[in-house]
């Protein structure tokens, strides 16, 4: 966090390339934010560096009461909603339920792949399904490691929505794996 | 809080030591329980194994290209101003001219315009004569010190660091 205030002085100071270190320290987490809302590599690209150079343009007015990566998250958070928004309503009938999240079993991973891989090949898939916020806010808890109350700084949701919003999710996903092994084991017998 | 929630937050290791015995009890007593957790910690697990993504490699030189120049640069102040350094060259230029015209001012000449070479060196070198060595060599020395702060300006100037005037 002092690296982080000290790089921001610098870079208020004129010296881009120490901008630069920030963003090369914070461009894969920036970029999986939005990359989980948006679902889409180019247009993830294009919000994560429309985040760095808003921040940068208000890295002046950042008073420092959160950390950083915090106030940045919520910039990256708010450029990928709002370009989502901005789409075209196409794919918003995929986001209506959860039904969609149960995996094929033609999809399933080969008996001999470890557990531990198959599990996690589920959880990504029905992440990448999941709705473009839900998914984000996965992301930003166990990712990105932000707490609830930042995420709620981030989102501009309630603490107490956040975590019910983050107990939904995961038990969605729990069902979903579930599910998913129950179908391997019936595609076994 | 529901069995679930209670589970869920024995996974993350956020319960408080009553919880925690709490759930434990729990455990002990009802094996779908377990089986909960189990399912829950996988969940958890694979969800602590989720991998940053990566952007392409110019990332970060796209953003710095599309920066605005918003913030300028510190003015720092040369450690040499401009005048000085138009002393120094001046000087150096001088010193140059004295070293080439001091070998030549006892060679015998014929022509007029030898002959006022010859008496322009002659002043030159009756000049330089009058003036004592240690004033030659503290001129010499204060020649190389303003030479080498014009360097460190040069240097710490193009690095883009700057060397505050104290």
């Amino acid at each position: 966090m002092e690296q982080d205030n000290l790089l921001i002085k610098k870079t208020l100071g004129g010296d881009k390339s120490a901008f630069g270190t920030l963003v090369e320290q914070y461009q894969g987490y920036v970029f999986s934010v939005t990359m989980k809302v948006l679902k889409n590599r180019e247009e993830a690209e294009e919000a994560a560096q429309d985040s760095f150079v808003k921040a940068y343009r208000a890295l002046a007015s950042f008073e420092q009461r959160s950390k950083f990566g915090t106030w940045l998250y919520q910039i990256a958070w708010r450029t990928a909603i709002d370009r989502y928004r901005s789409r075209p309503r196409i794919s918003q009938s995929l986001d209506d339920d959860y039904s969609f999240m149960q995996v094929a079993d033609s999809e399933a991973t080969p008996e001999q792949q470890l557990q531990q891989q198959n599990t996690r090949s589920v959880i990504q898939r029905a992440l990448g399904q999941m709705k473009a916020n839900d998914a984000a806010l996965l992301t930003l808890y166990y990712l990105n490691e932000q707490s609830v109350k930042e995420i709620a700084e981030i989102t501009g949701l309630t603490e107490s929505n956040v975590k019910v919003k983050l107990f939904r999710l995961r038990d969605t996903l729990k069902s979903v794996l579930t599910k998913n092994l129950k179908g391997e084991e019936k595609s076994l017998i | 809080m529901t069995n679930q929630e209670l589970l869920w937050k024995y996974a993350e290791g956020n319960c408080s030591p009553a919880e925690t015995t709490a759930v434990e009890k729990l455990l002990a007593s009802d094996q779908s329980l377990q089986t909960e957790l189990d399912s829950i910690l996988e969940v958890q697990s694979a969800l602590m194994t989720m991998e940053v993504e990566a952007p392409s490699l110019r990332f970060t030189q796209n953003v710095l290209d599309a920066l605005p120049e918003i913030y300028p640069s510190e003015v720092v102040e040369p450690l040499v101003k401009p005048i000085w350094k138009k002393a120094f060259w001046l000087a150096v230029a001088a010193l140059i001219i004295g070293m080439i015209l001091m070998p030549h001012s006892a060679s015998p000449t014929e022509s007029v315009l030898s002959s006022y070479i010859d008496q322009v060196m002659g002043g030159f070198n009756q000049a330089v004569g009058q003036v004592p060595n240690v004033v030659l060599q503290y001129f010499v020395l204060t020649l190389l010190s303003v030479g080498l702060l014009m360097l460190m300006d040069k240097i710490f100037m193009k690095k883009g660091h700057g060397v505050l005037m104290v």
